[in-house]
């Protein structure tokens, strides 16, 4: 223990001078095998890196990643972000409240927090500020309604969790529908009763006629995660697949229906694609080399045994891995909590009866809110870069929406059904 | 007049990258090809593609490591941003950094080389080849990690000398 404790700390003081994650990891067990050498060699090390990516399963994040950019190139954001207007943009502060609502949809599609924020904020933060509001605020609606990509399916961090977990991916993906809606609920309630504070303005009612023209014209992209979840149900296909199927299916719907991205655009939206699943990759790849060194130290088995002689209750356990990684989170990625931690905690909390499902669904959103915390929370400053202004003026307006996301994590700790109640109606009486 | 050409080491860096992008795309279009084909395969025919499982493996962990060189060019990986950018975005920070990844691409490239060694007589039966073949992504990620950091160190040395 004392071991992986060391190799830890050594990360994360790397992590803190700012090395890139997976160097920082590399560095980190390279260290160990230096303490463990002659016993421990640097291609048995090296072994364990290239197994970290000899799982199938893996190019799901590279194909939900390819759907979600191809889709956005693809005119898509700009016809969503017309339906949540048609659907919402008439309630006073209507244009937060469509921004949510896009988030909402357009997380249906990507799977990715920052995706999400780049696509609904580039046209909404311009547009509100135009419209009177603070650019603060556009910016820190964007930033935290963009946190619902990461929680309704499909979404990369859960495929990441059920890949390093026992949990089931299909599983993850049910049990992510209520949170993500209740996120989104509890940001537009926020988001009335700041437009009521302070008077934002109402866009008129445009009519039933054009929520119909909306809805129609954005169809094809809302079957998306219909599709997705409808073909991880049926078990028709694996998850790799269903991913391979959606990326294809948005390049058709993007080169041959919509016809609103030329074949350059197209090319620059896959290679975007790659490198943004190899910023993700990587540090997998990485990882192998520390989940090696975990399994060699018996972590997870400490730990278990540790927890079972202080009998904890699931709910007091959950509560406190929530805490933990609301902290964490404030200096770590998302990707990087789950890589690192989910493994080691996982097996433990199981043993004390925390189900696997409503784990990964605490894991996955108490690391997201990471993602709107000070001092390193990416969504704050791309948004803060949309918006013109400084990061702090977005962190002050993003303190009442980020009450909003912990109440729900709360309420996902606290009330199991929140997040199984989908599971249970799937798995039958 | 002709507008003056670009050094040496801003047009080595561009090749680097434009070729890493199109490797990058040529396999993403690949893989999702050979997915859809399997799922084809196994609906249409029945059927399936033996290597398909090896290949894609080969295909992502490339992508990964490709991918990381092209992110470390670009100085785009995922990284902790605690410390002042005065701090981190000095010329002295970032040549730290870059030896320091320098140092470790090098180690890998060493450790990849024994490692093949160690699996060059193991078959793969799928592939009919030798295990060899499952470290070659991670040679050629090392490989032009080493390239792409080499480059960046140039540029820093440049960008002291031009003042």
């Amino acid at each position: 223990m004392a071991e992986m404790g060391v190799t830890l700390a050594l990360m994360l003081g790397l992590l803190l001078l700012r090395l890139p994650v997976f160097l920082a990891m590399g560095l980190a067990a390279a260290g160990f095998a230096v303490i463990h050498a002659p016993i421990l060699r640097g291609d048995v090390l090296v072994q364990s890196v290239m197994r970290g990516l000899d799982n199938q399963a893996f190019t799901a994040i590279v194909y939900f990643f390819t759907a979600g950019t191809i889709m956005n190139a693809g005119g898509m954001s700009r016809r969503l972000l017309e339906l949540a207007q048609a659907l919402i943009g008439h309630i006073r502060g209507g244009l937060a409240h469509a921004n949510i609502a896009a988030s909402m949809i357009f997380a249906g599609i990507s799977g990715s927090a920052v995706a999400d924020a780049a696509a609904v904020g580039s046209v909404m933060v311009p547009a509100m500020k135009e419209d009177g509001y603070a650019p603060g605020y556009a910016a820190a609606v964007t930033a935290s309604s963009a946190t619902i990509g990461l929680i309704i399916p499909p979404s990369i961090p859960m495929v990441i969790f059920a890949l390093f977990t026992p949990a089931d991916v299909t599983r993850l993906f049910l049990a992510g529908i209520v949170p993500g809606l209740l996120m989104g609920v509890f940001l537009i309630a926020i988001s009335v009763l700041v437009a009521m504070r302070r008077g934002y303005p109402a866009a008129p009612w445009q009519g039933w006629g054009r929520l119909w023209r909306a809805f129609r014209r954005s169809l094809l992209a809302l079957l998306l995660p219909v599709l997705v979840i409808a073909g991880m149900m049926t078990g028709v296909a694996t998850v790799s697949e269903i991913g391979a199927l959606a990326a294809a299916y948005a390049a058709l719907v993007s080169l041959v229906i919509y016809r609103e991205t030329t074949l350059p655009e197209f090319w620059a939206a896959l290679v975007t694609s790659a490198t943004d699943a190899a910023r993700v990759l990587i540090i997998i790849a990485a990882s192998g080399a520390f989940v090696w060194i975990a399994a060699r130290v018996g972590i997870a088995a400490e730990l278990a045994a540790y927890l079972s002689a202080v009998e904890v209750s699931p709910r007091l356990l959950l509560t406190l891995i929530a805490a933990g990684l609301l902290v964490l989170g404030t200096v770590l990625e998302p990707v990087t909590l789950l890589i690192v931690i989910a493994p080691i905690v996982a097996p433990a909390a199981m043993l004390a009866g925390v189900d696997i499902t409503q784990l990964g669904l605490v894991f996955v959103l108490a690391s997201t809110i990471g993602l709107v915390t000070p001092p390193v929370g990416i969504l704050l400053f791309l948004t803060a870069a949309q918006a013109q202004v400084s990061v702090l003026a977005v962190i002050r307006e993003a303190a009442i929406f980020l009450v909003g996301l912990v109440a729900v994590l709360a309420l996902i700790v606290a009330v199991p059904s929140i997040s199984l109640g989908l599971v249970a109606l799937w798995d039958g009486p | 007049m002709t507008p003056a050409r670009a050094p040496l080491e801003a047009r080595l860096r561009a090749g680097l990258a434009a070729g890493l992008r199109i490797v990058l795309g040529v396999l993403l279009i690949a893989l999702v090809g050979l997915e859809v084909v399997m799922v084809a395969l196994r609906y249409l025919f029945a059927d399936g593609i033996v290597w398909g499982r090896d290949v894609t493996i080969l295909a992502i962990a490339t992508m990964a490591w490709l991918g990381a060189a092209l992110l470390w060019l670009e100085r785009t990986h995922l990284a902790v941003d605690l410390l002042p950018a005065r701090l981190t975005g000095s010329r002295a920070w970032r040549a730290a950094t870059e030896i320091a990844g320098l140092a470790a691409f090098l180690a890998l490239i060493w450790n990849v080389a024994r490692a093949m060694e160690a699996a060059v007589f193991i078959v793969l039966p799928t592939l009919g080849t030798s295990a060899a073949v499952k470290f070659w992504p991670l040679a050629a990620g090392a490989a032009a990690l080493i390239a792409a950091s080499g480059l960046n160190l140039w540029a820093l040395a440049r960008e002291g000398r031009d003042g």
